[in-house]
């Protein structure tokens, strides 16, 4: 809840933040809203600003302008706001010297949050029970990623921040965490916020996303009103191609394509695929399959961003 | 130490008297604690800056002015405590093993001991000085080499006050030296960019 009461809508909103180092933009006028018990994604090209904001939000760096305001309060990531987040900012940073536990263990008591179960849970949650007595120096980019993953969650955060916390995981790795992420939203409400470069995870996790390009987050949207906004095409398969294209000429359609393995594809979204599909089925054609295809995540980011 | 001791007790020269043998012992002393210092501020304050570790520490629901003073006073108190120890160790050995070491320096009497208390006292101020002064330039630089020659420095501006018998001038650079450390702390430790 805000201070005066109202509902709270929002876990965090950054308004007109700007950061400079030396004579260049980092983060320029970037207004970012985080709905509460969300999984927002924030994606970009490298040196887009994701880290730096992230930043930003944690209170790690000071914005030249803008504030950002979280939990409702509007002087940002304060005291009692840390003690409700958890986050991985950039690299799994460890004091390698210690074993995995023993790091958790002083996490856990820089937050006085000190609970063997718990932290016994959470090395089982990124499964490095077998390697939580060995020295941080030892493990591998991966175990690290995953420790700092488990370091994260530990204290059941409201809020979960994630610089790129899949990138050096394998596929069951990923597989697990975004399992992990979607559980600790759906059932502790955690708000998260997560960037990564793995557009195809983000289209898995996040129901928010915002896309950052040379400083400036350029949009912020649902994932439904992407997939909305993105049907791209009707795709058929039907036994006989050269009939079914003058079944469409016939009704005035002539934005369509025919592909080699038997498909056609149809751009004229006016008509929804019952429409087509009744056409062709009317028209004696075996159809053997249609759809609508919407755009991946992937191709709406670089639409966006302008890139190949 | 235990070297140095015999090589100044050695010398009859250099240590006519107690007193004299005192004050070159804890001028070897404090130059032993700055690099000493020196190195555990590195450890403690400047490798948390280098291995990134303090992304982790201000992330913490803890005040951060709280917490990197608690590493200034860890740095502090640990000088302090191995400093004691090695002065009083250092000056068993002086009255012990002084008779056996070609001395001419009579009997250890109480106005010695009042005499090593003193500058003994001297020395720790000294040394926590010119500690907080490079812990001043750990939080401002963040990097070992930075550290490495404020300590050396240090050294030099010690042994002239030693020398020179000016030890009184440590108390003025040593507000100014809790002063910088007060700043350095609030306006540079959670500077991480």
């Amino acid at each position: 809840m805000f201070p005066g009461g109202g509902k709270m809508e929002y876990c965090v909103v950054g308004r007109g933040l700007c950061k400079s180092y030396a004579s260049k933009k980092v983060l320029d006028n970037v207004d970012i809203h985080v709905p509460i018990n969300h999984i927002y994604g924030l994606i970009g090209p490298n040196g887009a600003g994701k880290s730096t904001l992230l930043k930003c939000i944690m209170n790690l760096i000071r914005v030249d302008g803008g504030n950002v305001q979280v939990f409702g309060n509007p002087a940002g990531m304060g005291k009692h706001e840390l003690n409700r987040t958890g986050s991985l900012i950039e690299s799994p940073y460890f004091y390698d010297d210690l074993t995995g536990m023993e790091n958790l263990l002083v996490h856990s008591r820089y937050m006085g949050c000190y609970d063997k179960k718990r932290l016994d849970e959470v090395l089982d949650e990124v499964d490095l029970t077998k390697d939580a007595g060995k020295k941080v120096a030892g493990y591998s980019m991966g175990m690290r990623q995953r420790l700092a993953i488990a370091r994260a969650i530990l204290i059941k955060p409201e809020l979960l921040i994630l610089d790129e916390p899949i990138n050096a995981l394998d596929p069951e790795g990923i597989r697990k965490m975004r399992e992990l992420f979607i559980r600790l939203n759906v059932e502790l409400g955690t708000t998260i916020i997560i960037s990564s470069h793995i557009l195809s995870e983000m289209d898995f996790l996040a129901g928010d996303i915002g896309i950052m390009r040379d400083g400036r987050l350029i949009k912020e949207k649902t994932m439904k009103e992407i997939h909305q906004e993105n049907k791209e095409k009707i795709v058929a398969k039907v036994d006989d191609l050269s009939k079914a294209v003058v079944v469409l000429e016939e009704r005035g359609i002539k934005n369509y394509k025919i592909l080699d393995d038997g498909q056609i594809q149809i751009f004229d979204l006016t008509h929804d695929t019952s429409y087509y599909a009744e056409l062709f089925v009317q028209s004696r054609l075996k159809l053997y399959q249609i759809d609508i295809v919407k755009k991946t995540l992937e191709e709406y980011f670089f639409e966006t961003v302008g890139g190949n | 130490m235990f070297a140095t001791i015999s090589l100044f007790a050695s010398a009859q020269e250099s240590a006519a008297g107690y007193a004299e043998a005192i004050k070159m012992i804890n001028a070897a002393i404090t130059d032993c604690y700055l690099i000493f210092s020196g190195m555990l501020i590195t450890r403690v304050i400047v490798e948390e800056y280098l291995k990134k570790t303090v992304t982790i520490l201000l992330t913490y629901s803890v005040s951060r002015y709280r917490l990197m003073a608690a590493k200034v006073l860890f740095v502090l108190g640990m000088t302090i405590c191995l400093m004691s120890v090695t002065g009083l160790v250092s000056l068993v050995y002086l009255v012990a093993a002084g008779p056996y070491m070609k001395l001419s320096l009579g009997v250890f009497g109480e106005a010695d001991f009042m005499c090593w208390l003193v500058q003994f006292g001297w020395s720790v101020i000294l040394t926590v000085t010119f500690t907080l002064m490079s812990m001043s330039v750990a939080f401002i630089k963040k990097t070992s080499q930075s550290v490495f020659v404020s300590s050396l420095l240090a050294i030099i501006i010690v042994q002239i006050l030693i020398s020179q018998d000016i030890q009184g001038f440590s108390l003025v650079f040593g507000l100014i030296s809790i002063v910088l450390t007060g700043i350095s702390i609030k306006k540079y430790a959670d500077k991480i960019e």
